[in-house]
């Protein structure tokens, strides 16, 4: 399994594509974060997925049968308000949880600096993190 | 002036949060609507005059669970022994779920110009928490379907203060709320009471309750959204477009009388209160077996007066007037509160204008402290 940011070739916005969501993380901010992987070019890519529980809400309903489970997990993760929260879905018990017909638009992040500003411009550190932001959600319609 | 309340005591399913009188058994509701129609028939006479109705008001439980033909007994029963005014506000609360577009056109064609649909969030997760049983996606569906079908007049509830690690789904909410364009919003924080799903799982350590500061946070969010989209507080928890107050809970805050019928339902006649007994099975027994309303009567004393009044005004905008607490129920606070008065005033809690005690947005988060600081106990006041 490679890094997903160790296989982008520039920092525009890009689409992946056969998605399994392996993990679900929530901390005390006011996004959510998703371990996910994708699979392109003959290997499975790992990254994170930074996003706000809106647009998790919406990932998670495009999960089919197991959509309804899901959100009643995140709704007693909440609940029990003991963060961080970590709801992995990587074992035989809770497999990977895949995203058929759907891609997501991600965008770049980069590492902060010392004094918080983002280094994307810095030309001693062009490499971007392996957390992308969720820009959009795209799903295929069968005809 | 006077209104009826109806309560329905039946849901599809319990919220984790709902306190209040309701059965998830639906096997008496139709014997219950029959029982609710001869107690109208018993009490017709309890609010006096024959002063056309102005309000009436379908609460629950869900009274979206009534069938047209239900409803068209009960509407029948109320023109029977009532003059219904033109103008009546007739609101009936519905879940989203509830809301086809058929439910729809029977509830117009019954009269309903009114409808409080009960939402409380557009977020799934949340929703699953409080064990709703509408969809997000029917949070916002079932509102556009009303409209669709001629609806303008709705309210929705909302519930603030869930469990989240921050404000944003709370902020995604209200827009999405706003975005519905409805008159009304009531909005309320969630609390955990003694009894409910919730009670039990926080005793069981599977739910922690959101700290008070995170609650008041999402409080001042809503004032600042509501103002900013041109909603009024006209009560602490309720919100209108200029000239949208709900009419029926505006008399309740102003003691105008009302008949409540139905389980567990309240009624006023101006001086004293009744409460129907909250239990579905020995409420229709009684009614339709023995032609009896099993009601307890509160005889309302000049302290309870006095401290109703206070309750009451002090959660609305237009607040006590202080001139009207003296005269009417023989309290005078300025006489006798004096220093906390002020000290509500020093604190930024409160103003007094011509007379009148409001409280500020920093005093509505207090609002129930202060209320019970300022209320009467019986020794003093009798």
């Amino acid at each position: 399994m490679k890094l997903l940011s160790d296989s982008i070739a520039d920092d525009a916005d890009f689409f992946v594509e056969q998605i399994h969501l392996v993990a679900i993380v929530i901390d005390n901010t006011d996004d959510v974060t998703v371990w996910a992987t994708t699979y392109f070019d003959n290997d499975t890519h790992f990254f994170h997925l930074a996003l706000p529980f809106k647009a998790l809400d919406t990932l998670l309903s495009l999960a089919h049968t197991r959509a309804e489970a899901l959100q009643e997990e995140v709704a007693d993760a909440l609940a029990a308000q003991e963060w961080p929260a970590l709801l992995e879905y990587n074992s035989d018990e809770t497999p990977p949880v895949p995203l058929p017909s759907v891609a997501l638009k991600l965008s770049v992040t980069y590492p902060a600096t010392e004094d918080g500003e983002l280094g994307e411009d810095d030309p001693d550190d062009p490499q971007p993190h392996n957390i992308f932001y969720l820009e959009g959600v795209f799903v295929r319609l069968d005809t | 002036m006077a209104g009826i309340y109806l309560h329905i005591p039946f849901c599809k399913q319990a919220c984790h949060y709902c306190d209040f009188h309701f059965s998830t058994s639906l096997g008496l509701k139709s014997r219950l609507v029959d029982a609710i129609v001869r107690e109208l028939e018993l009490r017709h006479d309890y609010l006096g005059n024959k002063a056309p109705l102005e309000t009436i008001y379908f609460g629950g439980g869900t009274p979206s669970l009534l069938s047209a033909a239900e409803l068209g007994h009960v509407f029948e029963a109320i023109h029977g022994h009532f003059v219904v005014s033109p103008q009546a506000e007739i609101t009936l609360e519905a879940n989203p779920d509830d809301l086809s577009a058929t439910k729809l056109r029977e509830l117009a064609a019954a009269g309903i110009n009114r409808l409080s649909i009960g939402l409380q969030s557009f977020y799934e997760p949340h929703l699953r928490m409080m064990n709703r049983a509408h969809t997000a996606e029917e949070s916002t569906t079932a509102v556009r379907r009303a409209q669709d079908a001629g609806f303008e007049n709705i309210s929705i509830d909302l519930i603030y203060g869930v469990p989240a690690p921050g404000h944003h789904i709370w902020e995604a909410d209200l827009a999405n709320a706003f975005a519905l364009g409805v008159p009304h919003v009531s909005a309320y924080a969630l609390t955990i009471e003694p009894g409910t799903a919730f009670g039990h799982r926080l005793q069981k350590g599977t739910f922690k309750a959101a700290p008070d500061e995170f609650v008041a946070t999402q409080f001042e969010l809503l004032l600042v959204a509501m103002r900013g989209h041109g909603y009024g507080q006209y009560e602490i928890s309720n919100f209108c477009q200029p000239g949208r107050e709900s009419r029926h809970n505006g008399n309740y805050w102003r003691g105008v009388p009302y008949l409540g019928l139905g389980p567990s339902a309240h009624s006023y006649d101006g001086q004293n209160r009744q409460f129907t007994l909250a239990n579905n099975p020995q409420y229709v027994a009684a009614v339709l077996e023995r032609g009896e309303v099993p009601v307890t009567i509160d005889v309302l004393t000049a302290t309870d007066r006095a401290n109703e009044y206070l309750l009451t005004t002090l959660r609305t905008a237009r607040g006590c007037d202080l001139v009207h607490l003296r005269t009417h129920h023989g309290l005078d606070l300025p006489g006798t509160r004096a220093d906390y008065l002020a000290g509500l005033q020093a604190n930024g809690w409160a103003t007094i204008q011509g007379q009148v005690l409001t409280l500020t947005d920093a005093g509505k988060l207090l609002a129930d402290h202060i209320t019970l600081e300022l209320f009467q106990s019986p020794a003093v006041a009798e």
